[in-house]
């Protein structure tokens, strides 16, 4: 990005420094296309997926404006139950988001959890969406914005949309198409099938769908493609000049590429290197709604909207067995945004304060190697 | 919208290269770029430091007069204090344009002024006797709308509000409270102030030089834009006035909603931000300033623009009787026509000057959620 040139130029050093896998001479990059410019491509699966989650969020954000959310609604999307969809392709795909979120064990959000908070959405927007005030679920708005919380301050859409992106995309890639079982030496990497490819090429292909890019991003265009998901957020970084979007892209790239060419060495190198490109796009995005509740602090309807993504953000990091941040810190990091109900921790923005906020910030930018940047993403 | 600020940034840089062919400069020299160093020593020395130094002295006084009510709790000290909080209040509104730096990291504004102020939180603050002041649920419990509510409430005689620190069963309470939210108010001004004058920040400021972002010059831009738009257009007319409301409107949103004195506090919000916009000190010197910035870029005209504009906002405004949740209600076309005079000055503001200084608007989240 031309306009960040500038400011770029200071981030250079800790960006290099940061990203251990840059690529070297003797990486396949003299060779490897510069956009996932493949053949057999065929990512719909992930797609259709992309879609549910956005026809989703829509009927979340529907208590914003003062209308209730639909319980069972939200269900069925999920589960792909009962023709929810407006788009009827997607009522008679077989793919679902619930089939492939997160249900094992641990502290991460599960299928459970996030039908929880659906079932919750909707009981508290049906209950009456007056005006929030801490302790009473309801709107608050700012400008032309409007958000429904609960009586903590949480967006249950941000939990919802935000936490399946890191329970289903982001565990996806992490845990299932960049590992042993999707893409190691036991899958097919022979047999073609039109239009999608090998199996290998095809289980890459569609770790690469669940980003929500577009085959032609590039770092220097990503202002002008059309993102979705965690490919949008993945400027964060860039605009702060850590190119996270090129770098995640020069991963899928790489991995497909080597794939194709049945080096696979540079295969698992890619692999392993995704994951953690890919992880700093939750940081990052972490960091930077953290600094825009600060920014807002005193405007409940800012404040608690970007506390809420910043939540789920970190929440995401979970979904990935090789995650940078250590268990005991990521536990440290939500405590920040939660209470203990007496044996369980649920999210509460109340009890925040800018000291807090500055220390979960703190923690994250230590952990990721971002101090340099942490105020300006 | 990116695209459409890559083409006003690209068209800024071409027009500051065409001014620099235009200027007297055969040699070509570099003599012709602006001096932004002079610009920014002129606003952190003779209005930033005098005005956040104004903050702190009105927010002692403050403290001062807290302390006397606390000893004797009478209808003369009553009286001081609200006298003192007003003061403080119209200190405040020259400091709102720099929310950067070390207001940005104690969060000035937030603290001192977050309206309209939850009175059920107080109440149960109060009678709780525990709280942190310093928490999100707390925001609206604390500053000078909750001084306000304290010194005034709603309706009531200067002996009610009297007896609600005296004879009232929580009245040790709430003058504990009142103390805690003045001295909060207190210590974060003179936390901001020091950072300012032997914290620092003042050579950092000057020495963030150019237009990028980051720069003082694009921090400040876009506090001083974005102070306006949010929190004098929206914050203290349209969102009383209704136009966030589908026209219905919000008396009780106003600023100083409990002193009245929400007209008060928008002309000195309004004579501050027209000194600023020109580099005029508080002892009305006029020193380099964005107008300056302007002229020497060849953009005289929008620096017309927008001092005739800021002119016509006041006289509007002048129409106005007061208080403001009066007027809203019973005089609403006036109000309407304040209002309108401010949202003409956005585009000059947002736009047009920053183009002109080749300084991007950063503020506005694009994420559409």
């Amino acid at each position: 990005m031309k306009k960040h040139t500038l400011f770029l130029l200071g981030a250079v050093v800790f960006a290099s420094s940061c990203t251990k896998d840059e690529p070297t001479p003797e990486d396949t990059k003299p060779t490897q296309p510069a956009t996932y410019s493949f053949t057999n491509v065929d990512y719909s699966g992930q797609t259709a997926r992309l879609d549910m989650l956005a026809e989703l969020t829509a009927e979340m954000k529907k208590p914003n404006t003062g209308v209730a959310a639909d319980e069972a609604v939200m269900l069925n999307m999920f589960a792909n139950e009962n023709s929810p969809f407006a788009d009827g392709t997607l009522n008679s795909s077989t793919k679902q988001l619930k089939s492939k979120c997160y249900d094992g064990g641990g502290s991460p959000m599960t299928v459970s959890s996030f039908e929880y908070y659906m079932t919750r959405l909707a009981s508290l927007s049906n209950a009456g969406m007056g005006a929030w005030a801490p302790g009473t679920a309801g709107i608050a708005t700012s400008g032309t914005k409007a958000y429904f919380f609960d009586e903590n301050g949480v967006e249950y859409t941000q939990i919802i949309e935000k936490g399946l992106m890191g329970a289903v995309f982001y565990y996806q890639i992490a845990e299932t198409y960049t590992r042993d079982g999707k893409i190691g030496d036991a899958v097919d990497n022979e047999t073609v099938t039109d239009g999608k490819g090998t199996d290998m090429e095809h289980h890459w292909d569609e770790a690469f769908g669940y980003f929500g890019g577009t085959v032609d991003l590039t770092e220097a265009n990503y202002a002008d493609q059309s993102l979705r998901y965690h490919a949008k957020y993945a400027k964060k970084g860039s605009d702060a000049g850590l190119e996270t979007v090129g770098n995640v892209m020069y991963q899928f790239i790489k991995g497909r590429y080597s794939i194709s060419n049945k080096n696979y060495t540079d295969r698992d190198a890619a692999a392993e290197q995704l994951r953690k490109d890919y992880e700093l796009i939750m940081a990052t995005t972490a960091i930077h709604y953290i600094n825009g509740s600060i920014a807002d602090f005193g405007d409940d309807a800012l404040r608690n909207h970007q506390i809420s993504e910043a939540y789920a953000f970190v929440v995401s990091l979970h979904y990935n067995a090789d995650k940078s941040i250590s268990d005991t810190d990521l536990e440290e990091v939500k405590d920040f945004f939660r209470v203990d109900m007496g044996g369980h921790k649920i999210p509460n923005f109340l009890n925040v304060t800018v000291a807090t906020l500055n220390q979960a910030k703190d923690k994250l930018s230590t952990v990721y190697g971002l101090d340099a940047v942490k105020d300006t993403i | 919208m990116k695209a459409l600020k890559m083409v006003m940034i690209l068209g800024s840089i071409l027009t500051l290269f065409m001014a620099g062919c235009k200027e007297d400069n055969p040699d070509n020299t570099d003599g012709s770029e602006f001096d932004t160093n002079a610009l920014l020593n002129n606003y952190s020395e003779n209005i930033i430091l005098p005005r956040y130094q104004e903050l702190a002295t009105q927010m002692n006084l403050l403290m001062g007069a807290t302390n006397d009510f606390q000893n004797d709790v009478s209808a003369a000290n009553l009286a001081n204090l609200r006298t003192a909080l007003l003061e403080a209040e119209l200190a405040f509104q020259p400091c709102t344009s720099f929310e950067f730096g070390p207001a940005s990291t104690y969060t000035l504004r937030s603290i001192l002024n977050t309206y309209p102020t939850n009175e059920s939180i107080i109440n149960q603050n109060i009678s709780s006797g525990g709280y942190n002041l310093y928490t999100a649920g707390n925001i609206a419990a604390i500053g000078f709308p909750a001084m306000e509510y304290l010194l005034y409430g709603t309706n009531l005689t200067d002996q009610e509000v009297l007896d609600l620190f005296a004879a009232d069963a929580e009245a040790a309470n709430r003058l504990t409270y009142l103390f805690d939210v003045v001295s909060q108010s207190q210590v974060v001004a003179g936390q901001v102030n020091t950072q300012w004058t032997s914290g620092g920040y003042h050579e950092v400021f000057v020495n963030a030089n150019g237009t990028a972002v980051g720069s003082s010059v694009s921090l400040m831009m876009n506090s001083f834009v974005l102070d306006f738009e949010r929190f004098i257009r929206d914050g203290k007319v349209g969102i009383p006035l209704g136009v966030r409301s589908l026209g219905t409107p919000n008396p009780e949103k106003v600023e100083a909603y409990y002193s009245e004195k929400s007209l008060a506090l928008l002309a000195e919000s309004m004579d501050a931000y027209k000194k600023c916009f020109n580099g005029v000190s508080s002892t009305e010197i006029n020193g380099v300033g964005f107008d300056d910035y302007l002229i020497h870029e060849d953009a005289e005209a929008i620096s017309h623009k927008i001092n005739t504009q800021l002119d016509l906002i006041v006289a509007k405004q002048s129409i106005l009787n007061g208080p403001l949740s009066e007027d809203v209600l019973s005089n609403k076309p006036d109000v309407q026509a304040v209002y309108d005079e401010m949202q003409k000055l956005i585009v000059s503001l947002k736009v047009e000057m920053p183009s002109a200084l080749a300084v991007l608007i950063t503020y506005q989240d694009s994420d559409g959620d």
